[in-house]
């Protein structure tokens, strides 16, 4: 072959490639299509909630990236990155080492801050399995040195729900329509302890508010639990009582539903929220 | 049926463009080829069958403009390189930097000069404190002060040396960059690749060597030898006559010295432990930034009207100026005296070329003395890259409290009541 017959060719790749890939993804689609196009004819035909149930994709929508999502948000069986509780503790390095291990050097910290982060978040995954899910995989964390011995630990846990979903029904101006609100109870101004009690209490809060969407919606999805720990500050803890836990938990939750979305459908959505938010 | 036709089009869609186009296309594409592998084949007659003191760079890089000098010796053609670049000049060996311009080959000033023969070990490790003052000793009022000031020496030596804080801290970055990420592709369900701990990254510390060779024997002399970045051995070698009374040392990390008089006084001080912010106004401002001259690519694009390369070279004054005020307080002479200043060299003389050619002053076998350092890693390279994964691997295990199985584990399921 001669060199202009390997430029040419090398040419033609790029120019052909992406149509025969977009032809390819376009002919995957189709069963899918149909797949869902079966569905709503069940939902049309007024069958069984378990057959409903057992409907795992979402209607297309307007664009590919909100279709991959809502498929994503609303798959009973699959973990995502589109559900997840996101945690932020402080911990002491002595918390993270096993039993009789020697502490590390300070200048070591960090790293086994780091190191040893995925383990200690995945014991929450016990958490999340009595709550909200039935399956949980620790997605990301990260770990900084606060000072001495304390650490900063963060992560995120992503969980296929064991609440149900709904099905999200195929309607003319449908979306994935978001809220986000803090769920924290103030106990004489003091956010509760950070405790596991106190997590799953909101854990299930979460749960709750959902199921009061999904009433009136026929769907939702818990998209983030927010669960993080805020420090008292020296100010704050010299008017309290000797000894107060200054770790204290704050709650946020994010929610949502697919359906028609216009502003005053939005508005009241966000309404709906902070009033199911607001019982307990 | 249109997939069928893009598959079509994709197979003899090469060899159809090369029927259609037009011939002059064709032919185009065809020179081009051809050009590519003519220069190729000017490039392998200028490197091969050369002796060892032939050195030629790929011309690509565009900052990078090359001037080759050639020496007639005997019968074989002597070549050095030195790469012009937007901040200074690039010596490698076997060029060596010296006064006034003056080209010179390494194998001129040692006979018994070999490149990459200095392998064996450092008989003695000597590890020193730096000074915690930014005013080393002052100059006595005979003492000649000379100096080198380079950005980085480039030398390899057989010698690595790192802290347990640069330690860790390459295996946080990798680590950090590596569990999200691979986390990530596995919630995609997409297979992982196996992860090995040097894959995580590893503290390197290569010291690299730079040869100075005193000749000036006019007056004790006073060397003041400076890198602005660190990891540098300085490598002494001392004519007959000359009289070296005292070294400091000025770098951006570690740096160490070879071949020092034992009537020799030395200092040593690191860039970190100072405020050398050009701006802050701080008496130590002891970041050595070289003054920019007329043969950095940066200034002749400055006066081409390049505001992006006047900047850098206003910073660079701005920089030099600070330092040029530490110096002056601190040895009582300007920055520029009796000093010789490069973006790199591998050797540099300072003062006349010698009559005769001097004894070459080996690393190995001789005392070496070098910043206090955690690890100390010696041999070729074989033998230190094995030791380097080896502490690595240690630390990380220890770190994990397992094996690198527990970054990522496993999804948890089941019902908890």
């Amino acid at each position: 072959m001669t060199n202009r017959t390997y430029i040419l060719a090398f040419f033609g790749l790029f120019v052909f490639l992406p149509v025969i890939a977009i032809n390819v993804w376009n002919f995957s689609l189709s069963p899918w299509v149909n797949q869902v196009s079966h569905y709503n004819a069940i939902l049309r035909n007024q069958e069984t909630t378990a057959a409903l149930a057992s409907a795992k994709s979402p209607p297309p929508s307007a664009g590919v990236a909100t279709r991959t999502k809502l498929r994503n948000v609303f798959s009973q069986d699959k973990l995502n990155s589109n559900r997840s509780v996101s945690l932020l503790l402080y911990v002491d390095i002595n918390e993270m080492l096993k039993e009789g291990e020697e502490q590390p050097q300070d200048v070591y910290l960090a790293l086994y801050a780091e190191a040893r982060a995925p383990q200690y978040m995945n014991q929450f995954c016990i958490e999340i399995l009595a709550t909200v899910g039935t399956k949980c995989i620790v997605a990301t964390t990260s770990a900084t040195v606060v000072s001495g011995g304390t650490l900063r630990i963060s992560g995120e846990l992503n969980y296929v729900p064991s609440y149900h979903l709904g099905l999200p029904e195929k309607q003319n101006g449908a979306k994935l329509m978001q809220a986000e609100v803090g769920v924290s109870i103030l106990n004489k101004g003091l956010l509760p302890i950070n405790n596991s009690k106190n997590r799953a209490a909101y854990l299930n809060r979460a749960k709750s508010i959902c199921e009061g969407l999904k009433a009136q919606y026929g769907n939702c999805v818990i998209t983030n639990i927010s669960l993080k720990t805020i420090m008292l500050t020296a100010n704050q803890i010299k008017d309290l009582p000797d000894g107060i836990n200054p770790e204290r938990l704050d709650a946020h939750i994010g929610l949502s539903v697919f359906a028609p979305e216009t502003e005053e459908s939005y508005a009241a959505f966000q309404e709906r929220v902070r009033e199911l938010a607001s019982v307990f | 049926m249109f997939g069928v036709l893009v598959f079509f089009l994709l197979l003899f869609g090469g060899a159809y463009l090369n029927n259609a186009l037009p011939e002059n296309f064709s032919a185009k594409v065809a020179q081009m080829g051809d050009n590519l592998k003519r220069s190729l084949v000017v490039q392998n007659s200028q490197t091969g069958g050369d002796s060892q003191n032939t050195l030629i760079r790929p011309a690509a890089r565009p900052d990078i403009r090359l001037t080759q000098t050639g020496i007639s010796l005997e019968s074989s053609p002597r070549v050095f390189t030195i790469e012009h670049t937007y901040r200074g000049d690039v010596l490698p060996s076997p060029a060596v930097l010296g006064a006034d311009g003056q080209k010179l080959f390494i194998t001129d000033l040692f006979a018994d000069f070999q490149a990459g023969k200095d392998s064996s070990e450092p008989a003695n490790i000597i590890q020193y404190e730096n000074i915690t003052s930014c005013a080393p000793r002052r100059p006595a009022s005979d003492e000649k002060i000379i100096g080198v000031r380079l950005f980085e020496a480039q030398e390899p030596t057989q010698i690595q040396a790192f802290d347990k804080a640069e330690m860790a801290n390459a295996l946080l970055q990798g680590l950090r960059v590596s569990i999200n990420f691979r986390r990530q592709i596995r919630l995609g369900e997409k297979e992982i690749r196996k992860l090995t701990y040097t894959q995580l990254g590893q503290a390197q510390g290569h010291m690299k060597s730079v040869d100075v060779i005193l000749t000036d024997t006019s007056a004790p002399l006073y060397l003041v030898l400076q890198t602005q970045n660190g990891n540098t051995l300085w490598n002494l070698h001392l004519a007959t006559g000359v009289k070296l009374s005292h070294v400091v040392l000025v770098s951006d990390g570690k740096a160490a010295l070879s071949g020092l008089p034992t009537k020799a006084s030395f200092e040593a001080m690191d860039i970190n432990d100072f405020d050398t912010q050009p701006d802050s106004g701080s008496d130590c401002m002891i970041r050595p930034w070289r003054k920019p001259q007329p043969n950095w690519i940066a200034w002749q694009k400055a006066q081409d009207g390049n505001t992006l390369f006047a900047n850098q070279l206003a910073t660079f004054n701005k920089g030099h100026a600070a330092y040029n005020d530490w110096y002056q307080v601190a040895f009582g002479v300007d920055a520029s005296s009796g000093t010789l200043a490069a973006k790199s060299a591998a050797h540099v003389l300072l003062g006349p070329k010698p009559e005769k050619t001097l004894p070459y002053h080996m690393i190995g076998g001789n005392d070496l003395l070098i910043a206090q350092t955690d690890y100390l890693v010696k041999g070729n390279a074989q033998t230190r890259a094995a030791r380097v994964t080896q502490l690595h691997s240690d630390l990380m295990h220890a770190a994990l409290g397992g094996g690198l199985e527990t970054l990522w584990p496993n999804a948890v399921t089941g019902e908890v009541k």
